[in-house]
């Protein structure tokens, strides 16, 4: 007898659960279907991936005979043809939060997207629409997205949407480039990454308020607060003993750490926690390593510093339900 | 056996049986709660979150502490193994500890004791041996894997760790590897064979143990080498393995027009085995058999065309792809009616929903039960000792 039939039975007899309920239990687990949902669309979109990756490359080594106009086009038609779908398959815009309308509805939306950014990308490649002028280029992605993530309720499109007003600010914010391809010691990373860091808070501030779709604001949110926590410790990694910095990461993990118990959210209390802790320690150690000690002294104070604080953060995060007020 | 109190799992397995019953609507909420004042537990789910944060301070921790002991007692060499075996000894100590004294179940901080210790111990062996000829031969790695299973083993059943349980499945196949590879010759050609025996009878007697209710505590350690033994068992016969491996550890050199010995052999089970894993899956409605052969599937073809370029790189993709889609997309149309209590219909649908908004929305607190009869229960979540079941 499977376990959870035995566990229905026990409870009857424990009077937790009504022979009705039981019943309606064991005839659940026994009429139980097998869902090969999962499986069978991602075996779809895995062919949808392997063909047009193949059609991607048929056409890239036969673009003498093809043409750029002709794939230009054809980019076109498939782009307008998946916003099409998906405007005639949308549920109405209310300001709550909205399920898509069927399973294949999210994919179209974000190829859609997709493929207009390609198309972009390759009219300004080949045809240099926007000429020198990089800012439009990236400036008309996000103004289109934004409205289409709100419309269709999408936080993908919507991550998008920030992603690209990021571009356009100057940085690149996709999560793996974020530490790889900008340039932390400039102060120009750090003023950009502020600015949008603060406006992109405002957004959240005011998707909550507002109560305008709610369920973004964790989104935005996520990307305000690691672009202003980069931004704070580029500026104390790069800069000598800055004050202002260290300042400007106590505030921000003030204010993350209140709006976590307020929001209950264990998430951006770890993220201010790591951030903080990250920015302290490299200020200690620079402080020893400015001391001109001996290694022994430097490395003896590093080790117990570094047992004793994560013996501390350890006790603090434990106490995650009394910070968090969940308890 | 088991570090942990088994009746705090066996309520913790409980309450989450109510909840997913709650969540496909059988039982009211009201009755969730009340099942779950009934069978309390002194564990309960650790964020994610906090398990992250929990363990990445313990590793730090722990590092230093080596840092630390190191520089107390000096830097020679002669100290560095027996150091890191004296960490690991005390790392295991301190995680006995704390799951006996505290409520500690997959906590974050057990998790990365447990891997510390473990790895520790290896790093430590490893430096030991190494000092003592100072040339790291295939008789080191075999002590090493003799020592470090019989740990693995141990981690694996008292603190039901599904990382250490494939940890040790793949220590002992590193064990027969390198005993069957002293035998010569005979070792190198029935090597492929030793492999899929051993993984063979891993699976089954693993599938055994995991039918048995008692071993229930276990049970995500089993299905995690179950997997792993299934992947092994088809890398031990597939043609392209087999071939580069003969090539890598024994020196096979294959003149053009030469292929290794039982090379048919290898060819015919490259491609039967996925297909089997497929159909069984099917037929036994297991998910975990079926997601192999899928996958390994595509291997074998990849295989193949490896060894044979028939068709250009743009034509194959296209064409699998449009196979691809056309094959899910017929059987999608045919399955919206079930077949055989096999449906397309996400069943699963409230629970992926619940799982992804846990990671994106990270407020993974659950729904509040309302406690009806909740009178000096000491609540949901309160320790042990009053509901009257210890």
């Amino acid at each position: 007898m499977d376990f959870e039939d035995e566990l229905a039975e026990n409870l009857k007899t424990e009077q937790l659960l009504s022979e009705e309920d039981c019943l309606k239990i064991q005839e659940y687990n026994r009429t139980k279907l097998f869902s090969l949902n999962l499986e069978l669309r991602t075996l779809l979109y895995t062919g949808v991936l392997l063909a047009t990756t193949g059609l991607g490359i048929a056409v890239y080594k036969n673009i003498d005979t093809i043409g750029h106009d002709v794939i230009i086009g054809l980019i076109a038609v498939l782009c307008s043809l998946c916003f099409v779908y998906c405007f005639r398959k949308r549920t109405a815009y209310t300001n709550q939060m909205v399920s898509s309308p069927d399973a294949f509805f999210d994919y179209i939306l974000l190829s859609g997207c997709i493929l207009f950014l390609t198309l972009e990308g390759y009219l300004q490649y080949q045809h240099h629409i926007f000429g020198e002028r990089y800012g439009i280029a990236t400036l008309i992605p996000a103004l289109l997205f934004f409205p289409l993530a709100y419309l269709f309720d999408h936080k993908g499109v919507l991550s998008m949407a920030i992603t690209a007003l990021c571009a356009w600010v100057g940085i690149t914010v996709t999560p793996l480039d974020l530490l790889t391809k900008n340039d932390f010691s400039g102060f120009r990373f750090i003023y950009a990454a502020l600015t949008i860091g603060i406006l992109l808070s405002m957004a959240a501030f005011l998707t909550d308020r507002r109560d305008i779709k709610k369920h973004f604001s964790f989104t935005y949110l996520n990307f305000a607060a690691n672009m202003m926590f980069v931004a704070a410790l580029s500026g104390i990694f790069s800069m000598d003993f800055s004050l202002i910095y260290l300042v400007m990461l106590a505030g921000l993990v003030y204010y993350f750490i209140r709006h976590a118990r307020k929001e209950k959210s264990f998430y951006f209390f770890l993220i201010a926690v790591i951030y903080g802790y990250i920015g302290i320690t490299w200020e200690i150690f620079y402080l020893l390593f400015q001391l001109e000690m001996d290694y022994y002294p430097i490395a003896f104070f590093g080790f117990s510093y570094l047992i004793v604080s994560s013996f501390y953060l350890i006790k603090f995060l434990k106490q995650y339900k009394k910070i968090l007020g969940t308890e | 056996m088991i570090a942990y109190n088994k009746n705090w799992l066996d309520n913790l397995r409980i309450q989450n049986i109510a909840d997913k019953w709650y969540r496909k609507g059988l039982i009211s909420q009201l009755q969730a709660g009340n099942i779950k004042n009934q069978f309390t537990s002194g564990y309960k789910e650790t964020n994610p979150f906090l398990r992250i944060g929990l363990a990445l301070f313990t590793f730090i921790a722990s590092v230093a502490a080596i840092g630390m002991i190191l520089l107390v007692w000096g830097f020679g060499d002669s100290w560095f193994g027996t150091v890191f075996v004296c960490v690991a000894v005390l790392c295991w100590i301190l995680l006995e500890l704390s799951v006996k004294d505290n409520k500690y179940f997959s906590h974050g901080i057990d998790d990365m004791l447990l891997y510390c210790s473990v790895f520790y111990i290896v790093l430590g062996l490893s430096i030991l041996s190494w000092r003592n000829n100072y040339d790291f031969n295939a008789n080191d790695i075999l002590f090493i894997s003799l020592v470090t299973f019989p740990i693995l083993i141990l981690a694996s059943v008292r603190f039901a760790d599904s990382i250490t349980s494939v940890l040790a499945y793949i220590c002992m196949l590193l064990i027969i590897f390198l005993l069957v590879e002293k035998a010569g010759e005979i070792g190198k050609t029935v090597m492929p064979f030793v492999m899929l025996l051993v993984s063979f009878l891993v699976y089954r007697l693993v599938t055994g143990i995991k039918k048995n209710g008692h071993m229930y505590y276990w049970h995500h350690c089993l299905a995690a080498v179950e997997t792993v033994s299934l992947i092994t068992l088809y890398a031990s016969c597939n043609y392209f393995i087999v071939r580069e491996a003969s090539a890598e550890f024994f020196g096979l050199v294959l003149k053009p027009g030469q292929d290794i010995p039982l090379a048919l052999i290898f060819y015919v089970l490259t491609l039967a085995i996925p297909v089997v894993y497929i159909v069984l899956g099917v037929r036994n409605k297991d998910r975990i058999r079926l997601r192999i052969g899928v996958i390994l599937a595509a291997l074998a073809v990849l295989t193949y065309r490896y060894y044979y370029h028939i068709i250009s790189t743009e034509i194959a993709l296209m064409l699998s792809g449009a196979i691809l889609v056309l094959f899910s997309w017929s059987v999608i149309q045919k399955l919206k009616t079930p077949w055989r209590g096999i449906t397309f219909e996400d069943t699963e649908k409230d629970m992926a929903v619940a799982e992804a908004e846990g990671l994106l929305i990270a407020q993974t607190f659950g729904p509040q039960v309302v406690k009806p009869n909740e009178i000096g229960g000491g609540g949901q979540f309160g320790g042990g000792g009053a509901s009257g079941k210890f």
